[in-house]
């Protein structure tokens, strides 16, 4: 019953057939993030789940004289965009690329022709995509289940919003790279414990 | 025979401690050549120098012609890695783990005849270590470096272990091994560096390190007949006689096993249970690595 009986007779497959390595490292390590279901939970479920309460709730609607006459419902719109953004920029990231260091896994990538920096382009291909369906949802459905109001200056906004999640990613890098102790990030940043 | 690699008087320290003094090892084609020590000797700074994960602090190092620090790219295709504790993301899986490495390479092997289901969290030990290796062969690699290939792996799995690295060499690839099992090393390797200190201490096959070793040998056996100790400690060859559980033991150097036999023939008393234990690599490396 071997699990991993190392190749016996090695033979080398036929060329013509390599599968394109970048490729398939993004989509290991995007099964792998959804498989850990922090990110998704917290990045995606978090801000959506707080929408639908926010939404629910009448007095969220009513408009106010504080806020220059907008409702509670579209002021908290784009503070639950930078929810989403910094629990993946600021929690999913470093503690996903903590790991992979205290495991030896971008040691071992090291030493394959893919590299150490290709891990990390993936995740932070995989968080920014994230991020993305994270504000679209929020956006989504704000509008149509809650006739939330939808940025004014589109342009504007999408600039604002990926300077934002450039800066929180980059937070990220810095606190995988520093907090070497589990203990460390759990402490700061992390919204729950998972393993 | 031509050199894969080559290490030239390596130097590494971190801070102000000397992991490897001076180390300078030539690895000939098809060889599987073995590097053991005590613990803290400099056997992995070393292979992590030819793996190009470290930079030298000095000396030279050329691996299928190419510098690990400069040319990793081209090597990193052309040699397969076992580091000694890296692991792979908890929920990956064993095919999936196959699968994404084998896409790194130009020409690997087929990873398909080995896929399983199991996620890496849910291996056991030797298992996690059966897949550490079939990752590190899985590029069809001419250079193997290999660290700590057989640790928390049991004796049958340790002797498939040893077989299939032997067929690796066998289609040609070079291996580089470092290791603590002794009876590994005098199974696997056609030569050893024994390393101590950051130092090669000595160098060469199993046997002629056993052999040089001068370590007394052992014969243990049952007399058949009563047995007057005189009659063998009077022998030059025989350095000392003791009796444990009814069997005698004596140790000698030299020709003490003819000795002994022809001693006890000409009294016509039979040696049964008759045991020899010679000198092994074990006793060259105690010897070696004990005079510091």
């Amino acid at each position: 019953m071997p699990t991993a009986s190392a190749p016996a007779r090695p033979q080398a497959l036929p060329a013509g057939t390599p599968e394109p390595a970048t490729l398939r490292l993004a989509a290991t390590e995007l099964t792998l993030f959804i498989r850990e279901q922090i990110g998704p939970i917290w990045g995606l479920g978090l801000p959506v789940v707080l929408l639908v309460i926010f939404g629910s709730i009448p007095s969220f609607h009513h408009a106010r004289e504080s806020l220059g006459g907008q409702n509670l419902l579209d002021t908290y719109m784009p503070v639950l965009v930078a929810l989403a953004l910094a629990l993946l920029g600021l929690s999913a990231l470093p503690s996903i690329l903590a790991s992979y260091r205290e495991r030896g896994i971008l040691r071992r990538m090291s030493t394959t022709p893919i590299g150490p920096q290709r891990v990390l382009g993936a995740q932070l291909a995989i968080h920014l995509g994230m991020a993305i369906i994270a504000t679209a949802l929020v956006l989504g459905v704000g509008r149509t289940a809650y006739g939330a109001a939808l940025p004014r200056q589109p342009a504007m906004y999408a600039l604002v919003w990926l300077l934002a999640a450039v800066a929180l990613l980059a937070l990220g890098l810095l606190i995988a790279a520093i907090a070497r102790a589990h203990g460390w990030r759990r402490a700061s940043v992390r919204p729950s414990s998972s393993r | 025979m031509t050199a894969v690699v080559e290490v030239r008087e390596l130097r590494k320290s971190y801070g102000d401690t000397v992991a490897v003094r001076d180390v300078s090892l030539t690895v000939q084609r098809g060889e599987i050549f073995g590097i053991i020590g005590p613990n803290g000797a400099g056997k992995t700074t070393t292979v992590e120098c030819i793996e190009g994960l470290r930079t030298p602090d000095r000396g030279q190092i050329r691996v299928l012609g190419l510098d690990p620090g400069r040319d990793h790219g081209e090597l990193r295709q052309r040699m397969g890695v076992q580091l000694q504790d890296s692991q792979l993301p908890e929920r990956l899986r064993v095919g999936e783990a196959l699968r994404l490495f084998s896409s790194f390479y130009r020409a690997p092997v087929d990873w398909r005849a080995l896929m399983e289901r199991t996620k890496f969290g849910k291996l056991s030990g030797g298992q996690r270590q059966r897949l550490s290796i079939a990752l590190a062969l899985v590029g069809n690699p001419e250079v193997v470096v290999l660290d700590e290939l057989t640790t928390g792996l049991d004796p049958q799995a340790r002797r498939d272990t040893w077989t299939l690295i032997e067929g690796v060499r066998d289609r040609g690839a070079t291996i580089v091994l470092v290791t603590h099992f002794m009876e590994e090393a005098e199974w696997l390797c056609d030569r050893v560096a024994v390393i101590d200190s950051g130092r090669i201490v000595a160098l060469d096959s199993p046997a002629a390190l056993a052999a040089a070793s001068d370590a007394p040998q052992r014969i243990t056996f049952r007399p058949a007949a009563p047995l007057d100790d005189a009659l063998l400690t009077a022998l030059p060859e025989v350095t000392s006689l003791e009796r444990r559980r009814g069997e005698v033991v004596v140790t000698g150097t030299g020709n003490v096993v003819t000795a002994v036999t022809s001693a006890l023939a000409s009294r016509g008393i039979v040696a049964g249970q008759l045991r020899v234990e010679q000198a092994s690599l074990e006793d060259a490396f105690i010897t070696l690595t004990a005079q510091r």
